[in-house]
């Protein structure tokens, strides 16, 4: 699931209190699932930010309205009414919320109060782990069923480097090493042979450095 | 437009059949009163706010709350952790509490506005009860009474050890006060004519109740110490003297009357009683509790017996009896058999018949309503309706012997089908759906804590007056008692719409009660639910709201709270000591309950300082991870205050003080 | 003519500088810098040499333009953010300076798709305004871009960037141009000018904001070598803009190459007049033999 946080509350106030009318627009799929961004989440930031404003004499109103996917036209169609009486959007949304609004609402501006971090396997409850960087090319069917590329600090395709120590990352020793956990599985399995192929060098233009990318589907259309 | 909606909520689906389920307490009452919801406010002391919640359903609260037979306690799922709660003595709590803060005993204005009249005929339990729900309904009663007060059974026949008159007047003292006019001394059959009443009225509601108990055909029984219970209940009640009552008294019969004859006939003269039964006494009709009691007082019970003859040529000196093999047929009917040849005499100089009882219909006419072979009227369930137009039954006279809240809940029904009847628009009730069984693994995790026992009366200093034998629970226990209840089917509300199937509540439950599949989040079952508000706290969609406290109530309480004041007290239902006594108090569960949002509610609502009280410095509160969940809450709250320019202390954790109870978790 | 001092000099005292452009090989030959150095050296100020340019493969540019440098050709050493991360361009910039070279003229650099690599990452950690801050800082603070000291050594840096009046949207090009100037610009390198009127209407932009005073702008120029060139770069090349009348008078040319460089002369005499012009620069890559005609006459030296 797509993880986000909370951007700094100074932060969110720079971006909202020269404006009257603030809507804080939260949103129910990723980010309410990664337990940051969906209507709780909203109602809550709405609610600190009228205490905030209220003490600091801002006059106007902080609003709060969810839709399920800031990602979909449609989800933003049926908020028009509350968008229309605000002079800022704040969207609680992955990055996509904020400019999902600014596509829907042209003349509105929008902030987003998130910072959007990643796509997320969750390990626990309350703790989220990096699993995909959404390269374009997957090579887990190589690695044993990990991703090198978003779980390997230095994107690695061929191997550990020299920095890995008991099954951490040089990085930190909060970090398991990818590789090592490449190689415990693949040898479980008794896939050692795999390791013997060179990877590489990735495809990067297929990820977002080849620029923004469009997928489209074939089919049927309306 | 409201300000906090999702898109979701536009669309309707169908909500979880679960939330349809209520408490078993309630589902077992015959009259449905919310015993949970009264519980909750015995336990925050709060008694007549208990009392009103009594009131809704129960037009006799104070007599219900000492007499009740309460199947709602046979019910109650704590029975499977301990033992049952004591509904039945919180009722009285409520009520007794309320009384001594001056509250809840002002009847409500009513308006006879259909400008229909109905006549009741009876005032026990089902005409009382009819005569206070046709008033609500807007339909004026009057209620013929022959006996020159009224109360029917609960005066003739309960005596004043197990329910003072002077409760019993109060509870008709209110529902006179709602403008419900009782007639006593007033004998439909001998001072009025049965049709002229049908014809002066737009309705007759026949609730004469079983008022004349029933004798035996066996040889004796026409010696003049042979009484019957009925008449005898009646004097000894109204105080009269009985005429050949002896010091050696046998009681035939094993029913809730007959005991109460034994223990009256105790009383009365003081002597010997013993009660002589059919039933072995695992079978004996009578509740438990009052076999007890009986036997307490020193009353000798003979069980499996069957009268044969009463002994004696112009005294009453014995009863013979014969041995009784079985009450019952293989089907479970009344068949008793008996072996003629096993007699024996059981001495006593007067015997008490107090074998059952049946109505008396005499006052009928030609006109009907008609009765069928065995006397007894015909008589239409739902509709409470008898063969004749405009004439309706409740009661004992048509459900048979029964239960005073099983009486009034007929008269109740009646209520409902005689103001339809009169074009009052109003339905009957849907009959509520219990919660399942506590599942093994919950009873396991709540912590065990004995009922809270009524104070009574010794059985050696009581028998000598019919003074009352309960003194009814302290405040204290009762809060404590209160405590106990499971709020069986009162926790998370889920909208499958809404939810997202995060598993949040999955993992954060202690009790194991939401559950999923591949498919996503398959519900949250009622059944192992707490009602704790963890899932509610930490639910992202807010998709979980609490049955029994939800978020738009608790906003509401807040801001009513808080009013001028500037500081507020989130404290749990059960505590019983302030952490900030100057400061309004909200209550909840448990404070493991509160959200971050409803901490941050208080401050916009005018709080500048908010304090949160648990019980201890545990893990768990009145729930398990209860003070987990609200010092997480509180930590939270802070940070999200501080951030908005305010002290982080303005958000205050603070221990209850004084505590006297903490049995849940 | 030493290294790094004969651009700055010459800006700083006013006057008015020409540079040209050497494209490293795209290979380990040092004479090819060497032969082209020569054709340059005597005719323009300073010669920018490029880096990975349209992110194909060449020679290192810290290395080519030590060797331009030997061959007594004061080099601008051109840096793209596109290869290297702060750690590399740091790393670079402290060589490059050791080695005598100082001007750095700081770039986003063109994507890598348009390249042999298409599929490399782009590295783009910093962008053109932040590597100009970076050396401005590493010179002046003189900091890392972390903020440690820089302890003994500092590189003295004249730094440079490109700007593009020709992009979009216009109105944001003079504004985008003084951010660079507030991150340290010390000159300003044009995107080829063709288009005279929209520069001088960039001009007073940057006028207005005060850009011209921040820094020394330097027209960039070049010479076409066909009409077949000039449409090209009118209707493929981002960011180019050749007005119709140039397509038609090298369509027009009987010696296209002649009217290429005569175009080009023009320019230089409409672009010398414009106030806040401080030279120019002379992108004749692959052609540098008509530098030195270009620079005869125009009278630029």
């Amino acid at each position: 699931m797509i993880t986000a946080e909370r951007k700094n509350f100074d932060e969110i106030r720079r971006m909202t209190d020269a404006h009257r009318h603030v809507l804080v627009v939260g949103c129910n799929t990723c980010v309410a699932v990664s337990l940051s961004g969906g209507e709780k989440e909203a109602e809550q930031l709405a609610a600190q930010l009228r205490i905030a404003r209220r003490r600091d004499g801002i006059e106007g109103s902080v609003k709060t309205v969810t839709v399920l996917r800031q990602c979909e036209n449609e989800y933003l169609d049926s908020i028009s009414a509350q968008v229309g009486q605000a002079d800022v959007v704040l969207s609680t949304a992955c990055g996509i919320g904020p400019q999902g609004l600014a596509v829907r609402y042209p003349g509105k501006r929008v902030a987003p109060a998130m910072n959007t971090n990643m796509i997320g396997y969750v390990k626990e409850h309350h703790v989220w782990t990096e699993y995909c960087v959404s390269c374009g090319f997957c090579v887990i069917g190589f690695t044993g069923g990990v991703c090198p590329v978003a779980r390997c600090a230095k994107t690695l395709l061929n191997g550990p480097c020299g920095g890995s120590q008991n099954g951490r990352c040089e990085i930190s020793p909060d970090v398991p090493c990818a590789w090592q956990e490449i190689y415990d599985r693949l040898a479980a399995l008794g896939d050692l042979d795999t390791l013997a192929r060179i990877l590489g060098p990735k495809k990067w233009n297929v990820s977002n450095s080849g620029g923004p990318r469009t997928m489209k589907k074939e089919g049927f259309k309306p | 437009m409201k300000d906090n909606q999702t898109i979701a909520r536009s669309f309707s689906r169908p909500v979880s059949g679960d939330a349809l389920k209520r408490p078993p307490c309630q589902v077992a009452c015959p009259i449905h009163t919310d015993a949970q919801r009264y519980i909750q406010k015995v336990a925050e002391g709060k008694p007549a706010e208990a009392l009103a919640i009594i009131r809704e359903t129960n037009p006799l609260p104070q007599s219900i709350g000492r007499i009740c037979a309460h199947p709602c306690e046979d019910a109650c799922r704590r029975g499977d952790v301990d033992e049952p709660i004591a509904i039945c003595n919180l009722k009285r709590v409520a009520s007794d509490g309320a009384r001594a803060a001056g509250l809840g005993y002002e009847p409500p204005g009513t308006e006879f506005t259909t400008g229909k009249k109905v006549a009741i005929i009876g005032s026990g339990p089902s005409g009382l009860g009819a005569a206070h729900d046709l008033a609500l309904l807007g339909v004026e009663p009057v209620i013929y009474e022959s006996q020159p007060e009224a109360g029917g059974f609960l005066r003739t026949g309960i005596l004043n050890y197990r329910l003072p008159k002077d409760i019993l007047d109060e509870d008709i003292g209110y529902i006179r006060g709602m403008g419900v006019e009782i007639r006593t001394g007033a004998a439909v059959g001998r001072d009025i004519d049965f049709d002229e009443l049908a014809a002066e009225y737009d309705a007759v509601l026949i609730a004469v109740g079983l008022s004349e108990s029933r004798s035996l055909p066996i040889p004796g029984v026409d010696l003049p110490q042979v009484l019957l219970a009925v008449p005898f209940l009646e004097a000894v009640n109204a105080g009269r003297e009985v005429p050949e009552l002896g010091e050696d008294i046998i009681v035939i019969g094993g029913g809730n009357v007959a005991i109460d004859v034994a223990r009256s006939a105790r009383r009365v003269t003081g002597g010997k009683v013993t009660m002589v039964c059919l039933e072995a006494d695992y079978e004996m009709p009578a509740h438990s509790w009052e076999i007890e009691d009986a036997v307490a007082e020193g009353i000798r019970i003979v069980c499996s017996q069957g009268p044969n003859a009463v002994v004696g040529d112009d005294r009453v000196e014995g009863l013979q009896v014969k041995k009784c093999e079985a009450v019952f047929d293989g089907q479970g009917r009344f068949a008793p058999r008996f072996c003629e040849t096993e007699l024996s005499v059981i001495p006593g100089d007067t015997v008490i018949i107090a074998i059952g009882q049946m109505s008396n219909l005499s006052f009928l006419t030609k006109a009907g309503p008609d009765v069928n072979e065995r006397g007894i009227l015909i008589f239409d369930r739902e509709q409470c309706t008898t063969t004749r137009r405009g004439v309706f039954a409740s009661g004992e006279v048509v459900t048979g012997p029964g239960t005073a809240v099983s009486a009034l809940a007929s008269g109740k029904r009646a209520a409902i089908a005689v103001a339809r009847y009169l074009g009052v628009r109003v339905d009957f009730p849907q009959e509520p759906r219990p919660v399942g069984e506590l599942p093994a693994s919950i009873g396991d995790k709540v912590r065990k804590a004995p009922r809270r026992r009524t104070p009574a009366r010794p059985a050696d200093d009581r028998t000598g007056d019919f003074g009352e034998i309960e003194l009814g629970l302290p405040e204290v226990d009762a809060r404590c008692e209160a405590s106990r209840c499971l709020l069986c089917a009162g926790g998370a509300r889920y909208s499958q719409l809404k939810c997202i199937s995060c598993l949040t509540c999955v993992r954060v439950c202690p009790y194991g009660a939401p559950w999923a599949d591949g498919d996503g989040l398959g519900g949250i079952s009622p059944e192992h639910c707490q009602a704790c508000g963890i899932c509610f706290t930490q639910c992202p969609v807010k998709a979980i709201d609490l049955e029994a406290v939800s978020e738009a109530g608790m906003e509401g309480e807040i801001d009513a709270a808080l009013g001028e004041a500037s500081a507020l007290e989130f404290g749990c239902w059960y505590s019983q000591s302030r952490v900030e006594p100057e400061a309004p108090l909200v209550q909840l569960p448990c404070t493991g309950r509160l959200s971050v949002r409803l901490l941050l509610h208080a401050f916009e609502a005018g709080a500048d300082k908010v304090y949160v009280a648990v019980c201890s410095e545990d893990d768990d509160g009145h729930f398990i991870h209860g003070h987990r969940q609200t010092r997480a809450a509180v930590a939270e709250a802070q940070k999200a205050i501080a951030e908005a320019g305010l002290e982080p202390d303005a958000i205050e954790l603070r221990v209850e003080p004084e505590l006297k109870c903490r049995p849940k978790v | 003519m030493s290294g790094g001092v004969n651009l700055k000099q010459i800006l700083d005292a006013g006057g008015f500088a020409v540079t040209g452009e050497l494209g490293p090989p795209r290979n380990a030959d040092p004479q090819v810098i060497i032969d082209k150095a020569n054709i340059l050296k005597g005719h323009v100020d300073a010669v920018n040499i490029t880096d990975n340019q349209t992110a194909i493969v060449r020679m290192a540019s810290a290395a080519a333009a030590k060797i331009c440098l030997d061959q007594g050709l004061e080099p601008v050493m051109q840096m793209t953010c596109r290869d290297r991360n702060r750690l590399a361009m740091q790393a670079d910039i402290l060589g490059a300076a050791a080695l005598g070279i100082s001007n750095l003229l700081c770039l986003t650099g063109d994507h890598q798709s348009f390249g042999n690599h298409p599929e490399a990452v782009g590295v783009f950690d910093l962008d053109s305004v932040t590597l100009i801050r970076m050396a401005r800082d590493m010179r002046d603070g003189p900091v890392f871009q972390n903020g440690d000291e820089i302890a003994g050594a500092t590189p003295q840096l004249f730094i440079g960037a490109a700007a593009n009046p020709y992009a979009d949207p216009f109105p944001y090009r003079a504004l985008r141009l003084a951010k660079k100037v507030e991150a340290g610009v010390d000159f300003v390198q044009t995107q080829i000018i063709f288009n005279v009127d929209k520069f001088k209407e960039f001009m007073h932009q940057c006028r207005e904001l005060g850009v011209t005073e921040g820094c020394r702008i330097l027209a960039g120029v070049a010479p076409l070598k066909s009409a077949g060139m000039a449409k090209y770069m009118k209707n493929r090349v981002a960011g180019m803009d050749v007005p119709d009348a140039v397509v038609e008078r090298m369509a027009a040319a009987e010696d296209a190459q002649d009217e290429g460089i005569q175009v080009c002369v023009d320019v230089i005499n409409e672009v010398k007049e414009i106030e806040g012009v401080a030279g120019v620069h002379i992108m004749a890559v692959e052609w540098e033999a008509a530098v030195p005609e270009i620079v005869r006459r125009a009278h630029l030296k």
